[in-house]
């Protein structure tokens, strides 16, 4: 270099060309992934499956969202005050928001919206109804008026709490509380179009919260069969299908739940003695690819496992019992835990119900759990609805009110061993929840709640 | 020319800076001792003395309150006027900004960016990090990157030439002119993995000058008879990128 300053020149030999390199992310494309099923419905809700929860982060936003490891995190509202003892939550929604309709997006959506999540009645509203001024009233119906929300301005959102409470923005981070506007319009990364038979096709929504998404339009195709969607990616027609290896998030828990109201397991000792005798390592070894044996109701990420005592063997029941297992669960998994149960001498009647109808079921049901909310005491309200413990809610009451982090994972740990203790919902697996792409697709990822997040996604050429 | 008779030479290692807060979206040559930096909603004047560049003033860009998911940006350097062109995904106007001392000056603003071979100039397209313009005998785009009036990337990740007769090769989205006929690229994997520049000849085979142990968001290259001195923006772990100074000897038969 003759001229400025000098440095030093160090001959090299010239290297083969197509070095390695940064090309991407890329603005662009169509993408498509094939699901087992198709919602028939995108209105917000808490979402019965992994199908369910991808839909709805595609077509909508919540005002916050949760992280387990950072807390509560910017959505709609790009950040939020605390006063009066921390019973005073003022969100600040981000400026220029719009619909999916095209429609402003301002604070009267977000209250109304925060009004239909509490009268949805999901283990997260359940949570923030009872921490808000009139929030347990109003969703039981029994009012219209709710002092405990209030749009104060087009930016500003007002929550007024009866009590100090941890992390009280967290339920906002369901699906379920996800903001629409009058009409319904969302406000997701990707706009649905109309209803097409088999299929939904979305496109990029330019005015989502953190900017326009990569891809242009995504596709998603339900295809029932795993085999056909293995065969769609291998002819290229997809570029994700459900699946691994690929991006996968280890936040689902196979359960067997039990009634305890039916015969023959309305006996603690029954119980036990079938959660004893459930084969959960080799259960996991043969058939949960990526996962592990159950040592909790929630995964690690959600809440650290502490082993606690094992369950007492003992005799299981030899009788026939009724076994709702949830469409969700795959199928060679509820194929060996049947086998399982037959070898125990249970003789099962299997029938397949939609995962929110399984639930429901009475006698045994096989369920794949998936949080509404990634936070550990909104996951574990959610067991607590299929197996009910009174000292467990007293633990959850108790935990919703602790200031200290630490303190707080110890009484969530205690919930957790209380609800077990019952042996009315039996941790089987620990699942992962992925999918599996033929490296078309970038930076695709799955969160901790096992949503399949592609806002980030882009088409490599 | 055969690639494997070719060789150059590379100052290695070259002064850098300390990561910088934001990703940079574009270099650009001004002056031999100054270049600018393009970020999402400002621009810096830098000035390198032999030791690692040095930051000597910014002008904000008049931006929109939208958000840009992943940004992109144009410079246009007018050396001889020590002037440029600046815009952005974030950025509402195209800003012409002077060089006044160590200190950057808005002069002017336009819908485009005025740009060699492109009536109507270049342009971000809405909300992404796409440029759009008609470039003569290049296309209409939309390009990931342009180098004068005759060279672009097309958003496929191809090299676009104007008049060119071999098939368009697979570069990164970093371009820029170095002796005339040369081009200098980025190369074209994914994120992720060390990044190499590319020397690219107006006919023959590509040579890979560089290997980089990050990847190349922005390059900028000043002829300096058979050398290019060049500024790059790279990208390691999760830091943000350092600027990087080069020098490129011209390949030799």
């Amino acid at each position: 270099v003759k001229a400025g300053p000098a440095f030093v020149l160090a001959a090299v030999a010239a290297l083969p060309a197509g070095a390695r390199a940064a090309l991407g992310p890329l603005y662009g494309g169509e993408a498509t992934v094939t699901v087992p099923s198709l919602p028939s419905a995108l209105a917000p809700a808490a979402p019965a499956d992994a199908t369910e929860r991808l839909v709805l982060g595609l077509v909508h936003e919540t005002l916050v969202r949760w992280d387990p490891e950072a807390g509560t995190q910017p959505g709609l509202a790009r950040e939020w005050t605390e006063a009066a003892d921390g019973r005073e939550q003022t969100l600040v929604l981000a400026g220029d928001l719009v619909l999916h309709d095209g429609r402003p997006l301002a604070a009267g959506d977000a209250a109304r919206s925060v009004r239909r999540f509490l009268r949805g009645g999901t283990p997260a509203a359940r949570r923030l109804a009872a921490t808000l001024e009139g929030g347990e009233a109003y969703a039981a119906g029994h009012t219209d008026d709710l002092p405990g929300v209030k749009a104060v301005s087009d930016l500003h959102l007002s929550l007024r709490l009866r009590a100090r409470t941890a992390h009280p923005l967290a339920p906002l981070a369901s699906p379920a509380a996800a903001v629409t506007g009058p009409q319904g319009a969302g406000a997701g990364p990707f706009v649905p179009a109309g209803p097409a038979s088999g299929s939904l096709r979305l496109t990029a929504f330019s005015g989502h919260v953190r900017g326009r998404p990569l891809l242009d339009t995504l596709r998603l195709v339900a295809v029932a069969d795993a085999g056909t969607r293995d065969g769609w990616l291998r002819a290229g027609r997809a570029h994700l299908v459900p699946g691994r290896p690929g991006p996968e998030s280890l936040c689902a828990t196979l359960v067997l739940a039990v009634d305890p109201a039916q015969a023959p397991f309305d006996r603690a000792a029954a119980r036990a003695a079938l959660s004893a005798a459930l084969p959960r390592a080799e259960l996991v070894a043969h058939f949960v690819p990526g996962g592990q044996p159950a040592r909790g109701l929630l995964p690690p990420a959600l809440l650290d496992p502490v082993a606690g005592p094992p369950p007492a063997p003992g005799p299981v029941p030899r009788t026939a019992v009724a076994l709702t297992v949830a469409a969700d669960v795959p199928a060679r998994l509820s194929q060996r835990v049947v086998a399982y149960l037959d070898a125990m001498g249970l003789r099962p009647a299997v029938r397949v119900r939609e995962p929110r109808e399984a639930r429901r079921a009475g006698g045994l049901r096989l369920l794949l759990l998936a949080p509404e909310v990634a936070e550990g005491e909104l996951a574990l309200r959610a067991a607590l609805d299929l197996a009910p413990t009174a000292a467990a809610a007293d633990t959850l009451r108790a935990a919703a009110a602790q200031p200290d982090d630490a303190e707080r994972r110890r009484l969530l740990r205690q919930a957790e061993a209380q609800i077990e203790a019952g042996h009315a919902l039996l941790p089987l697996a620990w699942v992962p929840v992925g999918y599996r792409g033929d490296g078309r697709l970038r930076d695709a990822r799955v969160d901790a709640g096992g949503r399949l997040v592609l806002e980030q996604a882009w088409l490599r050429p | 020319v055969a690639a494997a008779a070719l060789l150059c030479a590379l100052a290695a290692p070259g002064p850098r800076t300390a990561p910088l807060p934001e990703r940079a979206l574009a270099v650009a040559w001004l002056k031999p001792a100054h270049f600018a930096v393009l970020f999402a909603r400002w621009v810096g004047l830098y000035r390198w003395s032999g030791e690692a560049p040095a930051l000597l003033s910014r002008a904000d860009l008049p931006c929109h309150g939208r958000a840009v998911r992943w940004p992109g940006g144009l410079l246009a350097a007018h050396a001889a006027e020590s002037s440029l062109w600046a815009m952005t995904s974030l950025s509402t106007h195209a800003v012409l900004l002077a060089a006044d001392g160590d200190r950057l000056a808005v002069r002017e603003q336009a819908a485009a960016v005025p740009w060699p071979g492109s009536r109507s100039g270049l342009r971000l397209r809405p909300d992404t990090s796409l440029l759009e313009g008609d470039l003569e005998g290049v296309g209409a785009g939309p390009f990931l990157a342009v180098a004068g009036g005759d060279a672009a990337v097309g958003a496929d990740g191809r090299l676009l030439r104007a008049g060119a007769a071999q098939e368009a090769p697979r570069v990164g989205s970093a371009l820029a002119r170095a002796w005339p006929g040369w081009l200098l690229a980025s190369s074209p994997a994914p994120p992720g993995e060390p990044d190499g520049i590319t020397l690219l000849p107006a006919d023959g085979p590509a040579v890979s000058a560089v290997i980089l142990p990050g990847s190349v968001g922005a390059l900028a290259a000043r002829v300096d008879g058979d050398h290019v001195v060049t500024v790059l923006a790279v990208t390691e772990g999760e830091t943000g990128p350092r600027l990087w100074l080069a020098a490129l000897e011209r390949p030799r038969p």
